[in-house]
């Protein structure tokens, strides 16, 4: 009795301990600021078990000339407004764009892996260091909010649910 | 002067002196205090020091600690208007009384008490005192009490009875002198009340009672605001009683009649519950409505014996259904807050003195009701049969309203099922971040889960409204998982959750996410130091 309880305490542990890894994150990890950087959330699981039927992505400042991939099985929005700033994109002047992408009208079971995908430029008047691209999945049942932004001296690992991050590095 | 004119002067003068502030004499007076009264600390402080408003001198020192038995303190210094009190090294977590008096220049004792916690207040003194309580104190309690509803209730609504229900010439005799003798009740019983309070406040034997700090201690009391208020509500009593014109006596009946109210609203479990802008109002209006009814009995009774009162009755008949309404929504409502559960009535001693009360109450309902539909009416035609049995009646329903008085005064020694869960110290924390900030106020209870109220401040300190606001808490040190709590939010912007398992006291470490919008959270993170239940 207290064997079969201790294995299924052991198995909860391990259920959880892999829950909490398996975090929405970008397939690169890595880019060059002034480059083009195909960005692709992957997704690997859903809310608590419940399937995802909704991936919102925030476009954040400095990131422009977005365009998300057409995905079979779901719709693609994107809703768009003012950028802070007006950036240059290979000689043309670009004040607005894409804030933020929406997949919607699809459903990836828990036990399934699947990708999302976007172009952008990252224009070189962002910082070096981590860029964070905060995600909301919504599943039929809750919402994971992918979200945190790790504080001064801090790093993703000490978040229980941190926005996946590009780590940009001058271009050279 | 008439003997009656003396005795009025002599009952104003008594009030004015009762009623006149009594921190406007030049005595020295009690500026600060280290540790502030009320004060939770974490340490056991090796010294108290008092500042007073002028150079004293120390006179006598006690502690009551957490258990009930108080110490004298020895070594206790003056410099000044300043006293240095030496506290024992070994102090108890939990609350604990300092018992100070001391003479100033002008040669006047003055005396206070200062009470401080150490890691967490426990019950109240008297809660942990009662077990090894004097009987001779406790039978003094529960007299007093029962004295001041005799004399409040009976006395002073029979006044006011006589002097508005009663027409015609007044008889002079019994009732008057029953009337006058229950407002003596009253007013011994208050100076009784005094005593035991303060015997009872400071854990003493009833040997004690010549002690001076003993009133002092009893004044410093709730009880001390009702026998303020009783007494000079007594003594206006006993003035319109013997007052010869029926204006003034009907003015003075009306003053006095405030009196009940008043001094037991100032008083006891039910006035002491919040909210208290509703309880003490309840209180009230309940002791109000049984002074006007209870108090119309013995003028009534009096009146039907010696073959009148046949239009006192009527108007009291006429009344009575009003008056019972009263009485009963608003015993009902601090019942009803005093229980906070049905079970309460019968499992704890406080619910089971209630389930008597309501007993009696029964019975006296069902006397009334036989009065008031059977003999009434009789009565009213002239029928000296029904009148005798309608004193008779009304003489079995006093001595009810005398039990259902000494069950309402054992409450003294059963605090309500409310009081059991009681909340402990709140204790505040401000979390501070780039984005937003929050006041947070976590709030242990000794017997159901900590609640946890949060005000959300944007950056620049005003509040806003977050989309979600989660919370997570664990003891410092690591090594725990936090309790992750969604809290809720409430009317007037704070979020409101409770935390399981919230009950060891030390240092949480506190975080609070605040979802400012769908993308943007803010994590506030802070410690907070929580008593010991």
């Amino acid at each position: 009795m207290s064997k079969l309880l201790f294995a299924g305490a052991f198995g909860v542990l391990l259920v959880s301990a892999s829950a909490a890894s398996a975090h929405v994150t970008l397939a690169q990890s890595d880019a060059k600021l002034g480059s083009t950087y195909k960005a692709v959330l992957q997704v690997g699981h859903g809310c608590a078990g419940s399937p995802t039927v909704k991936l919102r992505v925030q476009i954040p400042e400095g990131v422009i000339n977005v365009k998300p991939q057409p995905k079979p099985g779901w719709t693609v929005e994107t809703v768009k407004g003012a950028y802070a700033k007006t950036y240059d994109l290979w000689g043309a002047k670009v004040s607005e764009g894409v804030k933020e992408i929406v997949w919607s009208g699809g459903s990836l079971p828990d036990d399934f892996y699947d990708e999302f995908a976007f172009r952008t430029y990252l224009t070189p008047d962002l910082p070096a260091g981590p860029l964070y691209f905060p995600v909301v999945q919504e599943c039929e049942k809750g919402s994971e909010r992918w979200i945190e932004i790790p504080a001064a001296g801090k790093s993703a690992d000490d978040y229980e649910q941190p926005a996946p991050a590009v780590t940009l590095s001058p271009k050279g | 002067m008439s003997l009656r004119g003396l005795f009025l002067c002599l009952a104003l003068i008594i009030l004015a002196a009762l009623v006149a502030p009594r921190g406007a004499s030049a005595h020295a007076a009690l500026v600060a205090s280290e540790p502030a009264t009320g004060a939770v600390l974490d340490k056991a402080p090796s010294a108290a020091t008092l500042s007073f408003s002028e150079p004293v001198a120390p006179l006598v020192f006690r502690l009551l600690g957490p258990d009930g038995k108080p110490a004298d303190l020895a070594g206790v210094t003056a410099a000044g208007s300043r006293v240095t009190v030496p506290l024992p090294s070994d102090l108890a977590r939990g609350t604990h009384v300092l018992s100070w008096r001391v003479v100033s220049e002008d040669g006047h004792p003055v005396g206070g008490t200062l009470v401080f916690s150490i890691g967490a207040a426990s019950g109240g003194v008297n809660a942990t005192s009662a077990t090894d309580r004097d009987p001779v104190v406790a039978a003094g309690l529960w007299l007093a009490k029962l004295g001041l509803y005799a004399g409040l209730l009976l006395g002073i609504g029979g006044v006011f009875f006589r002097s508005f229900a009663v027409v015609g010439p007044l008889s002079p005799g019994g009732l008057r002198r029953a009337l006058a003798a229950l407002l003596v009740a009253g007013m011994v019983a208050a100076f009784v009340g005094l005593a035991a309070q303060g015997l009872d406040a400071l854990g003493l034997p009833a040997s004690r009672l010549a002690s001076a700090s003993v009133w002092q201690a009893g004044f410093s009391t709730s009880f001390g605001r009702t026998t303020i208020l009783a007494v000079p509500a007594c003594a206006v009593a006993m003035a319109a009683l013997f007052a010869r014109r029926r204006t003034f006596r009907r003015i003075l009946a009306a003053l006095a009649m405030l009196g009940p109210g008043l001094a037991l609203a100032a008083t006891g479990h039910a006035a002491a519950a919040e909210p208290q802008i509703l309880m003490r109002p309840l209180v009230f209006l309940h002791v109000s409505a049984i002074a006007v009814w209870a108090g119309a009995l013995l003028p009534l009774a009096v009146a039907l014996g010696e073959g009148g009162g046949r239009a006192a009755l009527a108007r009291f008949s006429m009344a009575a259904p009003a008056v019972f309404a009263l009485l009963f929504a608003s015993g009902a409502a601090i019942a009803v807050v005093q229980l906070g559960a049905v079970d309460a009535l019968w499992t704890t001693e406080y619910g089971r003195i209630l389930a008597a009360k309501l007993a009696a109450v029964a019975l006296v309902l069902a006397i009334a009701a036989h009065n008031r539909f059977a003999l009434t009416a009789p009565v009213l035609r002239g029928d000296g049969r029904a009148a005798r049995r309608l004193v008779g009646s009304i003489v079995a329903e006093i001595a009810l309203v005398l039990l259902i008085f000494g069950l309402a005064a054992l409450w003294r020694f059963t605090p309500p099922p409310r009081a059991l869960d009681v909340a402990l110290p709140a204790v505040e924390v401000h979390l501070h971040g780039e984005k937003a900030m929050a006041e947070v106020v976590v709030t242990p209870h000794r017997r159901r889960d900590a609640t946890v109220e949060i005000e959300p401040l944007d950056a620049d300190g005003v509040p806003f409204r977050p989309l979600e606001v989660t919370l997570a808490l664990a003891p410092a040190g690591g090594g725990m998982e936090p309790i992750r709590v969604v809290a809720t939010p409430g009317a007037d912007g704070r979020w409101l959750a409770t935390i399981p398992g919230l009950a060891v006291g030390g240092v949480w470490t506190i975080r609070l996410d605040l979802l400012v919008s769908d993308f943007d959270k803010a994590q506030l993170q802070g410690e907070i130091a929580l008593p010991t239940p």
